[in-house]
């Protein structure tokens, strides 16, 4: 059994620029409360640990056992946020329940390192790389829900979603459209006949087609769309080409989703899936102890909440893989003294890094970051974990370093500042506690603080109009490293919140957006990326570990989450195709 | 009777105007708006004509005194605004959840009310006493300890110790009566319990005082029970500071009812209201603000006119 999702005995693959060709793809909230000191003491508590995709199925029971069909998979999420159930409008609760529903045009192996079919079946991006043809599945259909009633989807929706998600066809409101920064350099997409769809681009694009199967880029029928038909207010009413249509939506409770009859690819073994709405992370995790739910998801891991249903019961089995989740320090370049590369780097290298992983997010729940996460073209993590500010054996040493470098910018005995987090008991909070205490210990008239605000909005927008010295925080990434890269070092990245700018990079984002060559590519990026770590306008030390906890009778799972939150889960949906319950 | 309660109306209609001026401009004065939290996944960034855009279409490029006027038209005409994210009328929400958060804030009050009053008077009347001693004890636990504190610990002990804890999620009255009161039962307790707690303090302190007035001491010189004593005469003269107080804990329970509903899955309006602050839905916001300042008026309304209920002399 492999994670599959349109045929369980084959998947394809493709590289960006050739036409697909047969290559198979790989299988591939606070509760440290009350519970200190209640229960066994004893950590070999009798659940079972694994790690990561790598582990195939191994974990999720053994692969000689049948597969049982029925059940409804119980999911627990913090209840209904009201949001607007337009995927390409919406923040990410619409794309968790497009997961269930929906589809992509094309996703990502859980390694985020290959293209993989979806709804489009083949792609080529041939010549200069401004022109893209998209082929899409001939034998998929549309829920049988008005307006669409079960009719096949064409390429005319797919050439519709490709401009809407972009903000093409509402140029008055495209701010809206919170994804089309997935979709660089588009001039239009126009379906030039039933099946097929040309894309074409103002400059090539190395990243267009991984930017299109960002999770959150899902597809709605065009027909749906023109006839403002409820105007994606009614959950229920959504019309997706997922397993599971929506049957209800209780936004004071529950989401229930069916399996739909006659589908066209296999059937998934789960006859439904239901979202359990829960007030807060602490009933989550007390209705999975007790075998209400029948899992749990963490991203970023939560080391106390962890430690805490491991004291509430013994009875699940636990995955963990490394995200894309990263934590880091952004420094405001644009404010003194922090337009000073070496008054980032003293402050860097004076933290002690693994002290933080390992006292915020545990041993063997994290990893280190350098300025990519997680991609095929970032710097490994094990060559990270070598070099100056991120290597632990040599943090006497880097403190020496920063002491000098922090001297020649004019600042012998530190500078004051303040670390800007939202919340008071996420890990970034808890970094900066202890990030201040380091550098109070190289610097000790320095006087750092923390600047801890409650609200995510007001630290969104203090964030955003770059009212800050530097920031504590931890975000998910792009699909792709350039969309990466260009969001939060370009000189106008959506994300680049700390103003940095350099021209080498500027530069280093228009050529690998040229560059179709994926080793030539891989290199500009990796240059890139040695420029990053000497300017260091984001201190980025960690990737936070993705942890699931599973009922003992789920079976299947492919050691990937199954809400589409965050990043690093490429697989939702196809993680939903292979669990089945052994109940 | 008439008059003192007309009065009474008059007096509460600058408090219902001071109220509506705060909920308005005070909403306003926190940092960031729906448009920010809009944009948040795509960076939080838009030209400035593209932000104006979404604000006039999400209706937030009014001033605070244009919104403050249009706010008070739409009050008076019964129209509390369309919530931004769900586009549903305000009062619609608040329709549906008013009914469970008044149904947790009943029962925390009989509770409260039941357990307080009649446990000040047993402590007033057994003053000095082991039992007294025991019953303020337990009351100053009833006023140290935070609901959520309480909330936390009667969820993981029992999930902990038999792998049990009350309903979490939330079951509607069309799935069964028992079922749906159930679920109401241990957070009512927990809130009724710092009530109470109050309640009986309180409750004791007004107790003991009319207790050493000269007309119960008559009262008992003239053979009557004890009993009748503390229950017909000095109760009903105790009453006054404890239905003041009783009036003055509508707004804490209300709060009390936001951090249960939240940890206990209930569907009320103080959920809706964390939901709407975490997005800066202002309308659903101001509504929800709005609807319970106004249950506070009306409750201490209520509480004036019972004084003239329980002593004639206040009219």
């Amino acid at each position: 059994m492999t994670g599959n999702y349109w045929s369980r005995k084959s998947r394809r693959g493709n590289s960006r620029r050739a036409f697909l060709t047969s290559a198979t793809a790989t299988g591939a909230g606070a509760l440290s409360l009350a519970l200190v000191g209640c229960g066994d003491d004893d950590d070999d508590d009798g659940a079972s640990t694994t790690s990561g995709p790598s582990n195939g199925t191994s974990a999720a029971g053994a692969p000689t056992e049948s597969p049982k069909k029925g059940g409804t998979l119980r999911f627990p999420v913090t209840a209904a946020t009201p949001d607007v159930w337009d995927p390409h409008i919406s923040a990410t609760a619409a794309a968790m329940l497009w997961q269930v529903i929906g589809n992509q045009a094309l996703h990502l192996s859980a390694d985020g390192a290959q293209l993989l079919p979806e709804l489009v079946e083949k792609w080529e991006q041939p010549g200069d790389g401004t022109q893209i043809t998209l082929m899409i599945r001939k034998d998929v259909k549309w829920h049988n829900k008005p307006p669409s009633n079960g009719r096949a989807f064409t390429a005319e929706d797919l050439a519709f979603n490709i401009n809407r998600i972009a903000g093409k066809l509402n140029p008055d409101q495209t701010a809206r459209f919170q994804r089309r920064s997935t979709l660089p350099n588009l001039d239009k997409a126009e379906a030039i006949d039933a099946t097929t769809v040309r894309v074409s681009l103002t400059a090539p694009s190395s990243s267009f087609l991984t930017g299109l199967a960002d999770f959150r880029n899902n597809i709605v029928p065009k027909d749906f769309v023109e006839s403002a038909l409820d105007d994606f207010k009614d959950a229920t009413k959504l019309v997706g080409t997922g397993a599971f249509t929506i049957d209800s939506y209780d936004p004071k409770g529950n989401q229930v989703f069916k399996a739909v009859p006659n589908w066209n690819a296999p059937r998934p073994y789960v006859d439904g899936v239901e979202f359990v709405g829960y007030g807060d992370r602490l009933s989550m995790l007390s209705a999975f102890a007790q075998g209400q739910t029948d899992m749990f998801e963490q991203l970023p891991t939560n080391m106390a909440e962890r430690d805490s249903l491991k004291k509430l019961t013994s009875n699940f089995r636990e995955e963990k893989w490394i995200s894309n989740v990263w934590i880091h320090w952004r420094f405001n370049t644009a404010r003194e003294p922090f337009t000073d590369p070496r008054v980032r780097r003293a402050i860097f290298l004076a933290i002690d890094h693994k002290a933080i992983g390992d006292s915020t997010l545990g041993p063997g729940y994290w990893d280190y970051s350098g300025p990519l996460t997680g991609y095929k073209e970032a710097i490994p993590s094990a060559e990270i974990a070598k070099l100056p500010g991120w290597n632990a054996d040599t943090k006497e040493a880097d403190r020496k370093t920063a002491v000098e470098l922090m001297t020649q910018a004019g600042f012998p005995k530190g500078i004051p500042f303040k670390f800007l987090v939202s919340g008071t008991t996420s890990v970034p909070y808890q970094a900066a506690v202890r990030a201040v205490d380091d550098l109070k210990k190289v610097w000790p008239d320095s006087n750092p603080q923390v600047d801890a605000l409650t609200d995510g909005v007001a630290f969104n927008q203090r964030n955003v109009s770059g009212d800050f010295d530097v920031i504590s925080a931890q975000i998910g990434g792009f699909p792709d490293a350039l969309l990466e890269l260009e969001a939060h070092y370009g000189s106008k990245g959506s994300r680049n919140y700390g103003k940095y700018s350099n021209a080498q990079i500027d530069a280093a984002v228009i050529n690998a957006g040229k560059e179709l060559d994926a080793g030539k590519r891989k290199q500009i990026l990796l240059d890139a990326q040695k420029i990053l770590i000497d300017e260091m306008p984001i201190g980025r030390y960690l990737a936070s570990a993705w942890t699931v906890f599973y009922g003992p009778h789920v079976k299947g799972a492919q050691g990937y989450g199954i809400v589409g939150v965050g990043t690093g889960n490429y697989d939702t949906r196809y993680n939903l195709q292979n669990i089945w319950l052994d109940k | 009777m008439t008059k003192y309660i007309f009065a009474r109306l008059l007096a509460t209609l600058p408090t219902v105007l001071l109220l509506l001026f705060f909920v308005v401009v005070l909403i306003r004065l926190l940092p960031g708006d729906a448009v920010d939290v809009l944009l948040a996944e795509s960076g939080g960034r838009a030209e400035t004509a593209d932000y104006e855009e979404i604000e006039r279409s999400m209706g937030l490029d009014k001033s605070i005194p244009e919104e403050f006027f249009a706010y008070t038209i739409g009050l008076l005409r019964g129209d509390l605004g369309t919530s931004l994210w769900s586009r549903s009328p305000v009062l619609d929400t608040i329709a549906s959840s008013i009914v469970v958060t008044l149904e947790l804030t009943i029962l925390s009050l009989v509770v409260g009310v039941l357990v307080g009053v009649g446990v000040g008077i047993i402590s007033a009347a057994r003053r000095g006493s082991i039992l007294d001693y025991c019953l303020r004890s337990v009351s100053v636990s009833g006023l140290t300890i935070p609901n959520f504190a309480l909330a936390t610990m009667v969820i993981v002990f029992p999930t902990l110790w038999w792998s049990w804890s009350p309903p979490l999620t939330y079951t509607p009255l069309k799935d069964g009566l028992w079922p749906h009161i159930y679920q109401f039962i241990t957070p009512g307790l927990i809130l009724g319990f710092g009530l109470s707690a109050s309640l009986m303090r309180l409750t004791r302190t007004s107790m003991l005082e009319t207790l050493g007035q000269d007309y119960i001491r008559t009262a008992r010189a003239k053979g009557l029970r004890w009993e009748r004593v503390v229950l017909r005469h000095a109760l009903r003269n105790s009453l006054i500071p404890v239905v003041s107080l009783l009036g003055l804990q509508i707004g804490a329970l209300l709060s009390g009812a936001v951090l249960l509903e939240q940890i206990f899955g209930l569907p009320g309006m103080g959920r809706e209201l964390v939901t709407a602050l975490n997005t800066r839905d202002y309308p659903m916001i101001q509504g929800i603000a709005v609807v319970s300042g106004l249950m506070v008026i009306v409750v201490n309304l209520l509480v004036d006119i019972s004084y003239v209920l329980i002593d004639p002399r206040v009219r």
